[in-house]
């Protein structure tokens, strides 16, 4: 079986956002592996089988390959970084056109598996898009899979229900991002990715791009501007004569913001507790 | 000289952090370390950071080796102080120094993290006195030492399977009168002393040896007899820049809690962070910090290089130590009567620096290893 998974380098710190506050330079800020991606790349490693590869891949500038010589160092096969000038700006369409361009080339490909969003800019679409670029099933926020034979079985929690897929590869799948399954690299793992280990690099011409559907000129759509939110806190302070009333209005405080509570709160030295 | 770190040691601060941050746990200072913790650190090759992969190491370069501990102590110096004692004094000595059955038996179960390691070298009476140490061995006719003596706090000594002992072979030479003999835990003769009751440091589990005619095979003699002094030394040259880097953890921890708590703190109407006095205390934190970053980088980089660092090193450990206590002191002065109650944490980062001021060499030591290096010939710096 051959897998893919997606991975997208996204900045450790959301501070550095260029002058023109329209995207952030990711060239200038240290990158990490998007923390769902990680996930994805555990699920990968978790699924082989002898004669089985892992590939890893992502688009983005050319320090991305650390990313990508992380993914080595914790157990993938092989690495691909789609880098070129000209993907620069790309929203999530323009990205998914030049993925599974990547992925037709790399060829015979049984299982994409993506993270479901990213911590930067939380679209979620590129899986999606992806899995209808390349017109396979998407079985989307996979929170476990198993695979026998040709036959996918993926179980996912959706709207509180609790949902068993089933498709038969090749399919893509995004995986959840309830998913919090930690997956590090070792030290001799990354001493040996990054002093012996190689990744490829295509550029445009390499997956035979349609240029105008690349980068900004693809994009459908853009950023007119991103802003770091700030954080407003506002202290309410309750005090009532009675203890009791003072709790119930805290309960009421909480419920006009949607927060949901159980339905017995029990003080931790086994007092009796307070009906909501 | 190149200040800068490259992308693979960037990903190995990285994983160090991440790691540190989310698998230790400091809910209970005493009990950092578990079986659990141990397992996970040595599954990412922890115990065993600069040893080649043939050992079961990661082979990588001191500059690594520093930013691991550096990250390690961060969230806890109890956990860096382990993995730094473990890497430098006690799987380092075996490494230079043993014979390749040695290697073989305690080399390659040490750095892969099956066992633990300590060094056996301050006793009641001989703490930076190193070569006062009364602890004495004997060799007998079937090829034996019989050793007796008294350890004091020994270093991860509660939980150590392998120990470097530190013994005298001949009473009457001081320095060259000194051996060191590797042992296992499990010897007839060992026994453990109760753990330290500590200021600082308290999950790990230092604590006194003992041993009552013990017995240890001649073959476990580390170098020659007489070589003690050489190993100790050596040792403590490597240790010195995890030591060292142990401080700056500590600091950089007291100064990222100091900053956080000075933005949310309100007096007089605005943030501390808006006060000028704790914007002072801030800068001169991130100035000693980084000062202190770049001698210890310059210590790693030169002994990765093969060039002497002896100096660099006791350099490196001396201003790190004194930076982390004067930023760990600064950060319980911003945080107030808080800081010096147990619920915001940072008394536990003075508490943890002020060690770093003697344990592998007191900062005393430290400068007159500094001033003799400076005085014997002039150091100009490497061009």
């Amino acid at each position: 079986m051959r897998i893919v998974v997606c991975i997208k380098q996204v900045p450790r710190e959301f501070s550095a956002l260029t002058d023109s506050e329209k995207w952030i330079n990711r060239e200038e800020v240290s990158g990490i592996i998007n923390p769902n991606d990680r996930v994805a790349i555990k699920f990968a490693l978790d699924l082989r089988e002898e004669g089985d590869e892992i590939i890893a891949l992502t688009m983005g500038p050319p320090n991305s390959v650390d990313s990508l010589l992380e993914t080595l160092a914790m157990g993938v096969d092989r690495a691909i970084l789609l880098t070129d000038e000209r993907f620069a700006e790309a929203d999530t369409l323009a990205t998914s056109y030049a993925l599974h361009l990547a992925i037709r080339k790399i060829g015979s490909v049984d299982l994409v598996i993506c993270g479901s969003r990213t911590i930067d800019s939380e679209t979620g679409h590129v899986g999606p898009q992806l899995a209808e670029f390349l017109r396979i099933p998407l079985l989307s926020y996979s929170n476990s899979l198993t695979i026998q034979g040709k036959a996918i079985t993926v179980e996912r929690f959706c709207d509180r229900y609790h949902e068993v897929l089933e498709a038969e590869l090749p399919v893509l799948i995004t995986i959840s991002h309830r998913c919090k399954e930690r997956i590090y690299p070792t030290l001799s793992g990354l001493n040996a990715a990054f002093d012996a280990c190689e990744v490829t690099v295509w550029d445009a011409d390499a997956i035979d791009a349609d240029i105008s559907r690349v980068g900004r000129k693809g994009s459908a759509t853009f950023v007119e501007r991103i802003l770091t939110p700030e954080k407003q806190r506002v202290v309410t302070i309750i005090n009532d004569d009675k203890t009791e009333r003072t709790i119930t209005k805290l309960f009421e405080l909480l419920k006009d913001r949607n927060i949901l509570l159980l339905d017995k709160v029990r003080s931790r030295r086994g007092f009796e507790g307070f009906d909501i | 000289m190149h200040l800068i770190y490259n992308s693979k040691q960037k990903k190995i601060r990285e994983l160090a952090r991440d790691f540190a941050e989310s698998e230790i746990d400091n809910d209970n200072e005493d009990a950092v370390i578990n079986d659990d913790l141990i397992k996970k650190l040595a599954e990412l090759n922890f115990f065993g950071i600069q040893m080649p992969e043939e050992y079961g190491g990661a082979g990588l370069d001191t500059v690594s080796y520093a930013i691991c501990i550096e990250e390690l102590s961060r969230v806890s110096a109890s956990v860096g102080l382990m993995i730094s004692v473990h890497n430098s004094v006690a799987v380092y000595p075996i490494y230079v120094f043993g014979d390749d059955e040695q290697k073989r038996e305690f080399l390659t179960p040490l750095a892969r993290g099956e066992k633990i390691g300590s060094f056996c070298l301050t006793e009641p009476n001989a703490g930076s006195d190193a070569s006062n140490i009364e602890t004495f061995a004997v060799l007998d006719g079937d090829g034996n030492y019989t050793v007796n003596g008294h350890k004091a706090f020994v270093t991860n000594g509660g939980i150590a399977d392998i120990l470097l002992i530190f013994i005298k072979t001949d009473l009457d030479d001081r320095k060259r009168g000194m051996s060191v003999l590797i042992a296992e835990s499990d010897i007839k003769g060992f026994s453990r002393g109760e753990i330290e009751d500590l200021c600082g440091m308290r999950g790990n589990p230092v604590c006194s040896l003992i041993f009552t005619d013990a017995v240890i095979p001649a073959r476990c003699l580390l170098g020659r007899e007489g070589d003690g002094f050489r190993i100790a030394m050596t040792a403590l040259d490597a240790g010195r820049i995890g030591i060292a880097a142990q401080a700056i953890g500590i600091a950089q921890a007291a100064m990222e809690a100091s900053i956080k708590y000075s933005k949310e703190r309100i007096q007089f109407g605005k943030p501390l962070a808006a006060q000028q006095m704790i914007q002072n205390y801030i800068a001169e934190m991130g100035v000693n910090i980084e000062a202190a970053r770049m001698l210890v980088f310059r210590a790693a980089s030169l002994r990765d290089n093969n060039k002497p660092y002896t100096m660099y090193s006791s350099m490196a450990k001396y201003y790190a130590s004194r930076v982390a206590m004067e930023t760990t002191t600064r950060a319980i002065q911003i945080h107030g009567a808080y800081g010096y109650s147990k619920s915001y944490g940072v008394e536990r980062f003075f508490r943890d620096a002020k060690i770093t001021e003697i344990y592998e060499g007191a900062s005393e030591i430290q400068k007159i290893v500094i001033a003799k290096s400076l005085l014997e010939r002039f150091e100009s710096v490497d061009l």
